[in-house]
Parts: C-alpha cells; structure tokens; sequence
C-alpha cells in the first residue's frame, strides 16, 4: 500500500515524491492476529474501489474484491457499524460485527463462524436429548416392570373371578403377596368360600322344594284323576244299574204273569210270558258283553304293529261287507299314504264302530255314502267319517259319546259304540267330536290319534 | 364358555391365558395410559424446557459474541489509524531528513537508494521504497540497480492525488511492480 509524500524544494513547490509501500503482511500481522478468540477472524476492508480486503488471517484474500453477497459487508461498505447473523462467502451462517475507521477509508469486519460459537450449546442440546431418550427409556422399562407387578397379580385375580363367575366355587385365588392386593385376593378367596357353602345349602334346599313342588303337582294328578275316575265310576254305576235293572224289571214283572199264569194255564200267554223272559235275559247278556268289551280295553293288549291307515279302512269295510251292501251305500277311502303304529284291532274297532253307525243311521237316503279320510290341519292328522245319512240333532250332540247312549231306542244295540270308540281314541292320546248340522244333513265324526301317529312302534295300550 | 363385555363367548382356558386380549386390554387400558401419559407429560415439559433453554442459550451467547466482535472491531478500528499514523510519521520524518532532502534537491540517486534501503531495513512493516520525479519518472529506489528505475508511475492515483493536493496520501493499496 503506497503512502506519499511531496517533497518541496525551496520555493514550496513539488520537486519529487518520496514513496513507500507498506506491507499488507503486516499490517495483518499487528492489526489482525490480535483480534482476541480462536475462531474469531478480523479483517480489514478499504472502502475505495468497491471495497477490497487489505488485512487478513488468510493471505489468498488480500486485495481481493469484497464479497457482495455478505449483507454485513455492504453495510460496512456504507460507512455503517452494527452487528449481524447471516451468511458468509462460504455459505456458513456467522456472527459478524463491523466498524468503519476514522481519519482512514477503512472498516474492521470480525466474525466469528455460528457453529462455533454455538458448539457448546448444540453439543448440551443434543447430549441433553441423548441423556431425555436414555431417561425415557428406562423410565419406560421401569414403568413396565412396576405396571407388571401391579396388573399381573390383577389379572390373576380377574382370571379366578372369571373361573368362580362360571360356577367353579373351588376354584383358589393362588397369591401370596402381602401388599392389598394379596388381601383382596385372600378377602375374595374367603367371600368364595362363603358364597360355596351357601350356595351348597341353597341347591339343597331347592332341590327338596323341587322335590316336594314334584310330589305335589302328583298328588294333584292323582287327585284329579281319581276323581274324574270316581266321577267316571259313579256315572257308569248309575247308567248299568239303571240299564240292568230294566231287564230285571221285565223279568220280574213276567215272573208274576207267569205265577198267574200257571194258575190258569194257557198255554199261548206262558209262551208270551217266556218269549218276553227270554228277550230281557238276552238283552241283559248284549249289555254285559258291551261292558266286558269296554273293560278290555287298555286291559288286554296285543302286540303294536305298523298298519296304513289304507290296510285298516280296507280291512273296516271287509268286516261291514253285508250290511254295506245291503244298504247300498257307496264307501270312499282317500288315498293318503298314512301309516299307524297300535293294536291293530282296537284301531279298526274305532272305524268299525263310526261306519257302521254310519250305515245304520242312513235312513231313506237315495244315494247313501260313506267317505273316510283323513286331512292335515297344521302339525296334526285329524281322520274323518263323513255320511250323507240321517244327521244329529244338536240337542244330542254332546251326550251321544256317553255309555248306552241312544238317538233311537229302538234301534238296534246296546248304546256302547260310541263310548268304546271315545275310550280306544283317548287311549292314543287323542280327541273325537262330531259335526252335523241336524237332521238329514249327515253327520261327520273326526278324530286325532297322535300316539299312534308319533310313538313309533310303541303303539297304545288299547 | 366365558361372555366377555363384547357379548362374544371364548373358552375359560383362553379367558386366563396370559397375554390374551383381555389380559392386554386391561394392562394396556390402565398401567400404561398413566405410565404413558406420565413420561409424556414429563418429556414434553422437559423438551419445551430445553428448548427455551437451549434458545435463550444461543441468543445469549449470540448477543456476548457479536458484542465481543465488536468491541475488538472498534478496538482494531482505534488501533489501526494510530498504527499507520506512526508508519506514516516514521516516512514523514524520513522525507524530512535532511539528507534526504539534499539527496534529492541535488539529485544523487545513489546516495538515495542507500537512504531508502536503510530506511526499508529498518521500518520493518515498509516493503518497498522509492523516488519520483514530478513526472512519475522513478528516481531512486531502496533495491540498487532496480529496473523499475525511470519507469513512470504518473498514472498512479496516489502519485496524482499527492501530486494535487501537496500533502501526504495513502493510496488503495496495489500489487508493487518491485516486490508482486
């Protein structure tokens, strides 16, 4: 750097200059190395020319242009003196603090790079986040073990609470821990202990009142049947003695005839008397085999075999053949393919008895016609006895099922079908009624017979 | 067969395994949302803490260094003009000489050289001196037999200005032709 000066000779004017030229080295060497801090670099700037770099750390940047790129520079340029944080020529953020000088064209810049001036710091943040992860994670570990040791004797205790909500009132509560959850354990373990005893003693005593509740619903059973049964009993005993004792009646009253008879003898009158005798006598008979008959049933029973309900229609009409044709009536049998499990015989009385009533009651019917069948209502089998004959008056429509129970007096039989009928259908377990919408509009005679129906190869006891 | 809280049935042996859903659910449900929420909670204080704290740290250190860079800038900047100051006394005082100024008055080269040489070797921080004409025509030179000798530097700017003004002038600073 030249620095000159005029040399004047006697009349004060410029005779020659003296000029010499001053080291930038060392003006670098006393200005600049003395700036204080390791990473701290100073530099001297000239502002003349746009700036150039006189004094630095660097000997590559004397008399090198400014850079224009570093703000802090231009505003040194400008004569100005501030601090600042930006970005160097290299690109690095640093610390820069400038002054210009007075009486000279000059500035210091100092600066000082930002990484170094904040290593200490960055170096604790990221020493202080190493050592916040490493507390973290064992705090974590820790927390686990110690959440383990609280939720594991828990579980165990939810598992028994769960095995003793099943029912298992033996089940052991196993902790031996002496802390409150141990206590809770053995607490729940005595409340287990507890709760199994009483609940011992309560199905116990549900059992005995389960017990006597059973021999209760019995005994009402029993009770109700015996007195249907003795109800039954006392109906039955009132209708054969009042059926028997007309017969004796009969007899005795041709007794006397007969005692008057022999007084007086005529022979035509004690005919009379003895054909009458004999009648009541064999009417008496009828009336007592239609009562053995009954008793038979459910008494004596034959073997239960599969028949179709086709093979016992069949077998009904083979046995009614004469009277059938006699009276000319047309019999129908549907063709539903129905097999029946029972004694085979007591279940042909049962179409035995309705047809040939049926027959019986066909009265003036020009086309007489027989139909038995059978239909599904639902779930259930109902047969059927339809006839086109005489029909039932209402009035007697709920009493015809009882024992010698007749429309016609005169008619022929002891009035014993259609109760035997009723007893062999509620010995399967089923129900019998009639329909018929009075006289002359026929007559029809359902029926059920579930036993039969569903007992597979056990049948009834008919 | 074991009704959980959902409605659905699992086996009792399933029901007590361990590490079975519920087992999880409860461990999960309980122990370490607190544990959980407890670290978050203390990580999360603990990060905004360092991060105040490591922020205030920065600024703090970066108000010291910038104003530490300062005080050594305005230290260099009293420093430094004082500094040239002396150099350019020691020149001043040199040109004054009056041996010098016979020297140059009568125009004896040599025994100019032999001046500036001693007064290069001893002013340290000069690296080159010389003489010149009212021209620019180098007269003398503190290197004998220099070529620069009668080379003209009146397109120098500090020759013009000194040339002008009469008066002392440091000017930008230039590679020496002498010295590079």
């Amino acid at each position: 750097m030249p620095f000159a000066i005029p040399v004047l000779d006697d009349q004060g004017q410029i005779r020659d200059l003296v000029s010499a030229g001053i080291s930038l080295g060392a003006l670098s060497d006393a200005v600049v190395t003395r700036v204080l801090g390791s990473f701290t670099s100073a530099t001297i700037i000239d502002f003349r020319d746009g700036g150039l770099i006189i004094a630095s750390e660097d000997p590559q940047l004397l008399l090198t242009p400014v850079p224009q790129n570093n703000a802090a520079f231009i505003r040194l340029l400008t004569g100005e003196s501030g601090v600042l944080e930006t970005r160097g020529s290299d690109g690095e953020l640093a610390l820069f603090s400038f002054t210009p000088m007075s009486n000279l064209p000059w500035g210091v810049m100092v600066s000082t790079p930002s990484k170094t001036a904040f290593a200490v710091v960055d170096t604790m943040a990221w020493v202080g986040l190493l050592i916040t992860a490493l507390v973290t994670l064992f705090g974590v570990l820790v927390s686990l073990v110690l959440v383990r040791g609280i939720t594991s004797p828990l579980n165990r205790l939810l598992v028994s609470t769960k095995e003793i909500g099943l029912g298992n009132l033996e089940y052991k509560v196993a902790m031996t821990s002496k802390d409150e959850i141990g206590e809770l354990s053995r607490a729940f373990g005595g409340m287990t202990e507890k709760l199994s005893k009483t609940l011992v003693s309560r199905d116990k005593l549900m059992e005995e009142v389960a017990q006597r509740k059973r021999v209760e619903r019995e005994r009402d059973n029993f009770t109700e049947e015996l007195k249907v049964k003795s109800a039954e009993m006392e109906r039955f005993t009132y209708t054969v003695s009042h059926e028997l004792k007309s017969p004796l009646v009969t007899i005795k009253t041709f007794l006397g005839y007969l005692k008057h008879d022999l007084t007086d003898p005529d022979t035509g009158r004690l005919e009379q008397d003895m054909l009458y005798m004999n009648g009541a006598t064999d009417k008496m008979g009828g009336l007592l085999e239609e009562l053995l008959q009954m008793s038979r049933i459910g008494r004596v029973v034959n073997p239960a075999v599969a028949v179709t309900f086709q093979e016992l229609a069949q077998q009904t009409i083979s046995l009614l053949e004469g009277r059938i044709e006699d009276r000319r009536v047309k019999v129908q049998v549907s063709a539903e393919p129905i097999t029946l499990y029972g004694d085979r015989s007591r279940l042909v009385e049962i179409w035995q008895n309705l047809v040939e009533n049926a027959v019986k009651y066909m009265g003036d019917q020009p086309s007489p016609q027989v139909d038995i069948g059978v239909e599904r209502r639902g779930y259930q089998t109902v047969f059927f006895v339809r006839d086109n004959g005489i029909g039932i008056d209402p009035r007697y429509q709920t009493k015809l099922f009882n024992m010698f129970e007749k429309i016609n007096p005169k008619s022929e039989g002891g009035g014993m079908g259609l109760s035997i009928t009723k007893r062999i259908v509620e010995l399967y377990k089923g129900k019998i009624w009639l329909e018929s919408k009075g006289l002359g509009q026929g007559t029809c005679f359902w029926f059920t017979l579930p036993v039969a129906l569903k007992d597979e190869g056990k049948g009834g006891q008919a | 067969m074991v009704e959980n809280s959902q409605g659905a049935s699992e086996p009792p042996h399933e029901a007590g395994k361990p590490g079975s859903s519920r087992r999880v659910a409860l461990r999960f449900s309980i122990g370490v949302r607190i544990v959980g929420l407890t670290i978050l909670m203390v990580l999360l204080i603990g990060i905004i803490s360092g991060f105040v704290l490591i922020n205030t740290s920065r600024n703090s250190i970066r108000q010291t260094v910038l104003e530490n860079n300062l005080a050594q800038a305005q230290l260099a900047a009293s420093f430094t003009p004082n500094y040239m100051q002396v150099i350019e006394a020691h020149i001043l005082v040199f040109a004054d000489r009056p041996d010098v100024r016979q020297a140059i008055l009568a125009n004896t080269p040599e025994q100019l050289q032999s001046a500036l040489a001693e007064l290069v070797r001893v002013q340290t921080v000069l690296n080159g001196a010389g003489v010149y004409d009212a021209n620019g025509i180098q007269k003398a030179s503190n290197v004998a037999n220099s070529t620069t000798i009668g080379q003209s530097y009146a397109d120098r700017e500090w020759f013009q200005q000194a040339l002008a003004t009469g008066q002392p002038c440091l000017g930008v600073p230039v590679i020496s032709r002498t010295t590079g």
